[in-house]
């Protein structure tokens, strides 16, 4: 026999499951088209910004640690893909502070995976770690209102990622089943890159990453 | 050297007597030290309360360590005792670690019981220590039944309950000594009678002794000495070993005091100084040091145990302070035991039969298979119970399947000390209603003893009841009181529908290592369905649905499931399908099956045969608000009778039970709410 308990106050209340069909005659409520959305022209000159507005809904039962572990390994993943990082590329994981940024700095972090990472973030720094020619400046802005863009100052390596704050909204939508009425978790992410010239393969990774967040994650 | 070894020498030598007789010089130093070690134990322990290091009642023993010494001077560690809420002299003389029970008074994961029961509550079943207790006379009930054990085990085992010359005047005492008169169990009921009650003088107490009660009861009665640690274990030495052979309880009675007041903080205002006074020269070690001058032996010897006694506490305090509080995450450890349960299967479809058969061929197989299962109740035995339940078991399984006195809290109570005993007792309430006259043994024993002795006992109990309206049963034997019962945390309550769910759920429940309220209705004894194959088990905390369906979820168990099919069928016509769903346990609930369901229909209706008012159903409304309310389509229904007693006459008992019109209504009323 297991027990099943009732939710402590503190989970409660519950929250709407993903993809609540309910039958109400409220107007259907267009969702936000997706992708990402560049932040400059690419000429082909200077840095390259784009963002992306993540649904994390899947995400939603995991501990604040374990999500953004999570939203990391797969932006890695996507970068690797797209030649934006390699195998030996080194990751460096900071948080704005009154005094500056401080952080950690994981060596071989393509290889790792999410719980792997959630450990190692466990133990976050007191300083800005040093970021060589093959680092990528991962930012962590989810307490921050700011928006998840730009290289933060902290430019040099292989470019800086922000995940910005994480904000829930009840959404709706139409399905064949009827109305749509879901809660909905979404954080903005922006890939910053020294060179304009690589905006498409940004641009490919943060719709991947986006991709890969729809429907149930495992 | 344990306390087992020591009881083992003492048996085979018999020499060596000091000068009352049969007791070796070197018993009487080792006596003296176990006093000395209580002692020392019980003044640390008013120290740290005093500090707030203790932060729980403490009821302290000191001037009555001779009673707890000479009681377990002969005991094995097998043999049991209970104690009571002034336990430590008991449990120390039993064997139990100091450093732990320090930790356990402080709430630290190292203690006795990892921090979960303290002062009131210190128990090791390995060591035969049942447990003292918080409610008084409770051990008593619980001794019963460790002599139980000991009595269908044969091995000669033997159980003491010490109880206060308060707890006489409990029904506890009287159900108990009663049982263990009329089943000659091996149990000394150990008084010590400190000649207090809380603030109340004896004489305010009782006008019968022990001894004139004793001969009430047709048991034997020794009174004792209670200082002379020397005279305590020598009659215990006597009667210990008569238990052993087979004779039946007996009543010892020991004069003693207690020097400190009832609690610590008490401010003793209703005893002279004069009277602790006198009692103070009659200090149990200032007895037991004349007995060793008797004996020749050096006064420095009780001198230097005395101060091997005070490095051995200091000692194990600054150990039990190294030991952490425990942490919070484990709060919810030790309430049940949890476990995976072997998915059920469908039963094979053998020839009909019968509830009333699924009982007695459940508790037959269990019987057959398992020695430790044992059958009691009210006419379970020759009898075969009033419904015939349990007809031929007694001579099928001889001391096994055994008639009680009309004592429901010896019955219960006895169940619980035979399950820590190591038993698995299968113990009957004729009626649901007759719960409140035992409600203690399952609310403050059975549900708690594993949490308050952090997963040290095990009780692997069932209670099987019945309970039934709608024959004019009156108020007093129609009630289904299962709200009650599920409120007690640590108690699994179960209500099976049909002959199959019967026989399936009751192996499951005695199998269980939780203790299990079974609840069986008797309008249903005659049901008939198909017999399952013998091996057949239901596992507990799982629901079933019945009956699936589209358009509105039922939950319901027991007897109430006939007639919500019975419904289902009939709004069927209507093109309205119900998923019903039998809840079968009804505590700790499937929660989880419920929400599922209504995911699915969207709508609900709870229907049982308890009064509404602070029901299951309440319960299970409260999940459908809670966790399922972004599925509801409409109000959570409850059908089920009005807060009132069951009345006599038909006409009002119909007027007042749901039935299946009642359910059919409410389910179309139900399917009207809203748009579809
Ligand atoms: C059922 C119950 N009623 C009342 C109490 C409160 N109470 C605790 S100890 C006690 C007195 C018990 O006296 P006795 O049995 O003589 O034991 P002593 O305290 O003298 O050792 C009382 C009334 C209780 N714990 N349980
Ligand atoms: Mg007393």
């Amino acid at each position: 026999m297991r027990v099943q308990r009732a939710p402590r106050a503190a989970d409660q209340p519950q929250r709407a499951p993903e993809g609540l069909v309910r039958h109400d005659r409220a107007p259907a409520v267009p969702t936000p088209a997706a992708g990402p959305a560049p932040a400059r022209s690419a000429d082909g000159t200077g840095a390259f910004s784009a963002d992306v507005d993540l649904d994390l809904t899947a995400l939603a039962g995991r501990s604040p640690e374990d999500l953004f572990a999570e939203v990391v390994v797969r932006l890695l993943t996507a970068c690797h893909r797209e030649g934006l990082v390699d195998v030996g590329s080194a990751l460096r994981v900071v948080t704005p502070t009154d005094g500056g940024f401080a952080g950690v700095r994981v060596d071989g972090a393509v290889d790792r995976s999410a719980p792997g990472l959630s450990a190692v973030l466990g133990a976050p720094g007191t300083e800005l770690p040093p970021a060589d020619a093959g680092t990528l400046t991962v930012v962590d802005a989810r307490g921050s209102r700011t928006r998840a863009q730009g290289d933060w100052g902290l430019g040099g390596g292989l470019g800086v990622a922000t995940l910005g704050r994480v904000g829930s909204a009840v959404v709706s939508s139409r399905r064949p089943a009827g109305l749509v009425l879901g809660e909905r978790l979404g954080a903005g992410l922006g890939l910053t890159v020294p060179d304009a010239a690589r905006a498409a393969q940004v641009v490919r990774a943060l719709d991947a990453v986006a991709r890969s967040l729809e429907g149930p994650v495992g | 050297m344990s306390v087992e070894s020591a009881a083992d020498s003492r048996e085979a030598e018999g020499s060596g007597s000091s000068a009352a007789g049969s007791v070796a010089v070197d018993d009487v130093v080792e006596m003296y030290r176990r006093m000395a070690r209580i002692r020392g134990f019980e003044q640390a322990a008013s120290k740290l309360y005093a500090d707030t290091e203790v932060p729980g009642f403490v009821h302290l023993s000191i001037g009555q360590e001779a009673t707890a010494v000479g009681a377990c001077w002969h005991l094995r560690d097998d043999d049991a005792i209970t104690s009571t809420h002034r336990g430590h002299g008991h449990c120390l003389a039993k064997g139990l670690d100091m450093t732990e029970m320090f930790a356990e008074l402080m709430g630290r994961e190292g203690g006795t019981c990892s921090g979960r029961g303290g002062s009131m509550h210190i128990a090791d079943p390995r060591l035969g220590i049942l447990g003292a207790n918080g409610i008084v006379g409770a051990g008593l009930p619980i001794i019963t039944g460790a002599g139980t054990a000991a009595q269908i085990r044969g091995d000669g085992g033997v159980a003491v309950g010490f109880f206060g010359d308060g707890a006489v005047a409990q029904g506890m005492f009287h159900e108990s000594v009663n049982l263990a008169a009329v089943w000659d169990l091996p149990v000394v009921f150990f008084c010590e009678n400190n000649h207090y009650s809380e603030f109340s003088r004896e004489e305010d107490q009782h006008r019968a002794g022990l001894a004139l009660r004793a001969v009430g009861y047709g048991v034997r009665y020794e009174s004792v000495d209670g200082n002379d640690v020397v005279a305590v274990a020598e009659l215990m030495q006597r009667l210990v070993g008569e238990l052993r052979a087979g004779a039946g309880p007996v009543i010892v009675e020991a004069d003693t005091y207690r020097w400190h007041g009832h609690y610590e903080g008490d401010p003793i205002r209703y005893r002279e100084a004069e009277e602790l006074a006198a009692w103070k020269l009659r200090d149990p070690l200032v007895v037991a040091r004349a007995r060793l001058a008797d004996l020749g032996v050096d006064a420095a010897v009780a001198m230097s145990i005395d101060r091997e006694v005070d490095e051995e506490v200091r000692a194990a305090i600054d150990e039990a302070r190294r030991s952490p509080f425990p942490d919070p995450a484990s709060l919810l450890d030790f309430v049940w035991v949890e476990e995976d349960d072997t998915p059920e299967r469908e039963p094979e479809q053998g020839e009909v039969f019968k509830t009333m058969d699924a009982v007695r061929e459940a508790l037959t197989f269990e019987l057959e298979h398992d020695p430790t299962v044992f059958v009691a109740g009210i006419d379970v035995g020759r009898g075969g119970n009033v419904f015939g339940l349990t007809r031929g078991l007694a001579e099928r399984f001889p001391g096994r399947v055994r008639d009680t006195p009309i004592s429901e809290t010896a019955i219960v109570g006895g169940a619980v000390g035979a399950a820590m005993a190591g038993m698995r007792p299968v113990v009957e309430v004729m009626y649901m209603d007759f719960i409140g006259v035992c409600l203690d043994a399952l609310m403050n024993q059975a549900a708690k003893l594993r949490f308050m002795t952090g997963g040290k006992a095990s009780l692997p109990l069932v209670v099987r009841t019945q309970f039934g309206a709608g024959r004019s049963s009156g108020s007093q034997h129609s009630q289904s009181l299962e709200a009650l019962l599920a409120h007690i945390p640590g108690l699994t309550v179960v209500m099976p529908s049909d002959p199959v769910e019967t026989y399936g759920l009751l192996r499951s429940a005695i199998r269980s290592p939780n203790p299990v309220v079974f609840v069986e209705n008797r309008l249903q004894y005659g049901m008939k369905a198909p017999r399952p194959n013998a091996d057949h088990l239901i596992p507990l905390g799982k629901a079933r649905i019945v009956r699936p369906g589209r358009d509105v979820t039922v939950v319901t168990w027991s007897r109430m499931l006939q007639e919500v099919l019975a419904a289902a069928t009939e709004v069927a016509a209507d093109g309205i399908e119900v998923e019903v769903v039998d809840l079968r346990t009804i505590a700790p609930f499937d929660r989880a099956a419920v929400l599922e369901s209504l995911q699915r229909t969207r709508r609900l209706l709870i229907a049982h045969e308890a009064v509404m008012d602070f029901g299951v159903g309440a319960e299970i409304a409260a999940l459908a608000a809670n966790e399922g309310f972004w599925h509801l389509d409409a109000p959570v229904v409850r059908v089920a009778p009005q807060a009132m007693p069951a009345p006599y006459s038909p006409a009002l008992e119909k007027a007042w039970l749901p039935d299946r019109a009642v359910v059919a209504d409410a389910l179309r009323r139900l399917m009207e709410v809203g748009t579809r």
